[in-house]
């Protein structure tokens, strides 16, 4: 168990940059998601942080070591493939004692047959025989030891797979997309036995995913990545309601948060289109500005003459809730997110008008930089 | 059934029996002609067995009567046998078969042996590490694949014999150690094994050349079964190479130069013996390939890797 700094770190291959400088302080027992569309960098960082890519520049520190010149095995950290990685000549328990027998037999002891007559090696077997025991025990694998990867599911594979990353109780645990082999039902089931997982064992997770779902449900905290720039890491909570930057704030939460360009005035009101939003004052006064509404901040009303008009393009029933996609005058698609039974009241073709709720509103400049709004400060 | 006659079946089946016959007749020649007397291959006569009637051996004889008057019946008598056991013997007694045999399963194995010790580093090399001229050395083998065996033979001897390694094992061995086609084949067969297998099995400790022999190896055991079966093949079956590195020694003959003992003596070509000794040549090859078949099918699965 140990904290993760990560300092600076540059990373080219050839002429294309993947990370510019990133850096984040990792904490001792902290569950950690690095998210972001795929390219944009956050499995370098992983690699690198394991120690299997080398940085251009910046630093790694693993607890109070600096890791830099060491190779991958000797960071004592243990890191779970999205394809398992498992070796396929090996049974599930042969699987889980290897990085064991790579580090407590020595180069003799770990021959076939001449192994068994070296002093120390029956002892050195008793004891992985028994860390294996407890790992697959836990894990609620103790059927499967004799199987080989081949005659497992995935699910089954990807839990061989962290009972090799267990089995020898590193400072972090890496994973990389460990989830992405899964059909969607088993993921929701794994991703709480991971949490859970992570829970009990108390060590550092370095957790690599695309899917937001899964950052958001299993971190404290989350990094999110784009272009090799690390953007924003904090709580999944604050990620989502308090985006530092437009590409945060359209990464995260489905559907997608609604871009509206508008226009502030030099008292800092902010219009779209002819609405003004009520009770909101920008930092940034007299310029194109773009607004950011998350799709439960928008209702749509009968025609009436505070709302913006629009016109209902589509709708989705999702049992519980239903989205309706609209069309503003401007052009501009909305999407809102309301309880199903408004579906009675807005169908598909029909006219409404779209209110939006100020309280709820994220402004960001032309770069896509939040502003400050009255109400609320950035972090 | 006559609704099921197809044409183009029919003359697909035609000529691929066609093509069965041409390659089968060869072999059903050199085992009929194993177990045929002399006289039955000379006028062929007698069908596949022949008739196995009794036969005097014409060597037999004569080694038995070194005064070379005309023998006595009881000599006759003593040397005759059925043809097939003739041929057999001869097989084994007329040269040192047996020796031979076992300098084919030396000589091959040894081959493989070290062809698999290069040929496995080198294919993870070129498949799996990043290196500077990587993309030319892959060239380079590449490139060596194109050379004919029989362009080098001579320089190959004439270096060989500077160093006096003429007539030895070493001769028959160390020309072909580093396989080319080895390379290439398990190379192609590495690139086919996820990156992430690899880098598992660095976090989990091994080195580079325990990640060839533990991880890499296991994983393309079926890969290895063809090369096997290509180099096998042709290594035992090879007469043109033992043929230029063994000019005199007889103790260094593989059997396929076992075969020339037969061949244009004073006596005139025996047929019989020699192809007994054929037969008994091809055998081995054969049993292995069938062994070899199922141990192909099974395979090792990589379906556990994705």
């Amino acid at each position: 168990m140990a904290s993760v700094t990560i300092q600076n770190i540059d990373k080219s291959f050839g002429t294309v940059k993947v990370l510019n400088g990133v850096s984040i302080d990792i904490e001792d027992g902290e569950f950690i998601v690095l998210v972001g569309p795929s390219g944009c960098g956050k499995s370098t960082l992983l690699r690198i942080i394991a120690g299997l890519e080398n940085q251009n520049s910046g630093s790694i520190k693993i607890g109070n070591n600096i890791v830099d010149n060491l190779h991958a095995s000797l960071r004592d950290i243990a890191m779970v493939f999205q394809s398992y990685a498992l070796y396929p000549h090996l049974s599930v328990a042969e699987n889980i004692s290897v990085p064991l027998r790579m580090r407590r037999l020595n180069f003799l002891q770990r021959f076939p047959i001449i192994g068994r007559f070296i002093p120390g090696s029956k002892a050195a077997k008793a004891s992985i025989k028994k860390d294996v025991d407890e790992v697959t025990e836990m894990l609620g694998i103790e059927e499967l030891l004799h199987r080989k990867p081949g005659q497992l599911s995935g699910g089954q594979r990807q839990r061989v797979a962290v009972g090799r990353a267990m089995v020898r109780h590193p400072q972090a645990f890496l994973m990389d997309e460990p989830l992405s082999n899964l059909d969607a039902e088993r993921r929701v089931h794994m991703r709480a036995e991971i949490a859970e997982l992570h829970r009990r064992l108390e060590s550092t997770f370095i957790y690599v995913t695309h899917d937001q779902a899964e950052a958001m449900t299993m971190a404290d905290r989350v990094a999110v990545m784009m272009d090799g720039d690390l953007l924003q890491v904090d709580t999944p909570r604050n990620v989502y309601a308090n985006p530092v930057d437009i590409r945060v704030a359209e990464f995260i939460g489905s559907p997608k948060i609604n871009i509206l360009s508008a226009q502030s005035n030099d008292t800092g009101d902010v219009n779209v289109g002819d609405m003004v939003l009520a009770g909101v004052k920008s930092a940034a006064k007299n310029s194109k500005i773009q607004v950011g509404v998350r799709p439960e901040a928008v209702t749509l009303e009968p025609k009436n003459s505070a709302g913006i008009p629009c016109h209902i393009v589509h709708h989705e029933n999702l049992g519980s809730e239903a989205y309706f996609h609209v069309e503003l005058n401007s052009g501009e698609r909305v999407i809102s997110r309301m309880d199903a039974s408004a579906i009675d009241q807005f169908s598909t073709g029909h006219d409404a008008s779209v209110m939006l709720h100020s309280n709820n509103v994220l402004l960001f400049d032309n770069d896509g930089q939040r502003i400050v709004t009255h109400n609320e400060v950035v972090m | 059934m006559i609704s099921n006659f197809s044409a183009t079946q029919a003359l697909k089946h035609v000529t691929l029996i066609i093509g069965a016959l041409i390659v089968i007749l060869p072999f059903y020649a050199m085992l009929s002609y194993s177990m045929k007397s002399p006289h039955e291959i000379e006028t062929n006569t007698g069908g596949f067995f022949g008739d196995q009637k009794p036969m005097v051996d014409e060597w037999c004889v004569k080694a038995n009567n070194p005064s070379g008057v005309l023998p006595s019946e009881e000599l006759k008598q003593a040397c005759t046998k059925t043809p097939i056991v003739f041929n057999y013997v001869s097989a084994f007694t007329k040269a040192p078969l047996v020796r031979y045999l076992l300098n084919g399963v030396f000589v091959t194995l040894s081959i493989f042996f070290i062809q698999v010790l290069v040929a496995l580093p080198c294919a993870y090399a070129l498949a799996k590490l990043k290196f500077w001229g990587r993309d030319a050395v892959f060239m380079l083998v590449l490139f060596c694949l194109l050379i004919p065996v029989h362009a080098i033979a001579l320089p190959l001897y004439i270096m060989l014999s500077k160093v006096g390694l003429i007539n030895s094992y070493a001769a028959l061995i160390v020309p072909w150690t580093i396989s080319v086609f080895g390379i290439f084949l398990m190379r192609q067969f590495f690139m086919t094994i996820p990156d992430d297998l690899i880098d598992a099995a660095r976090i989990d400790g091994m080195s580079e050349f325990s990640i060839v022999w533990k991880v890499m190896l296991p994983c393309a055991i079926p890969a290895l079964m063809a090369f096997a079966i290509f180099s096998v093949v042709a290594h035992w079956n090879d007469y043109f190479w033992p043929r230029i590195a063994v000019t005199s020694d007889r103790n260094y003959f593989t059997p396929p130069l076992g075969l020339r003992m037969f061949k244009g003596d004073s006596d005139g070509d025996v047929y019989g013996p020699m192809m007994a000794t054929a037969t008994i040549i091809v055998t081995p090859l054969i049993v292995a390939f069938l062994l070899a078949q199922r141990k192909f099918i099974e395979g090792i699965t990589l379906s556990g890797m994705k």
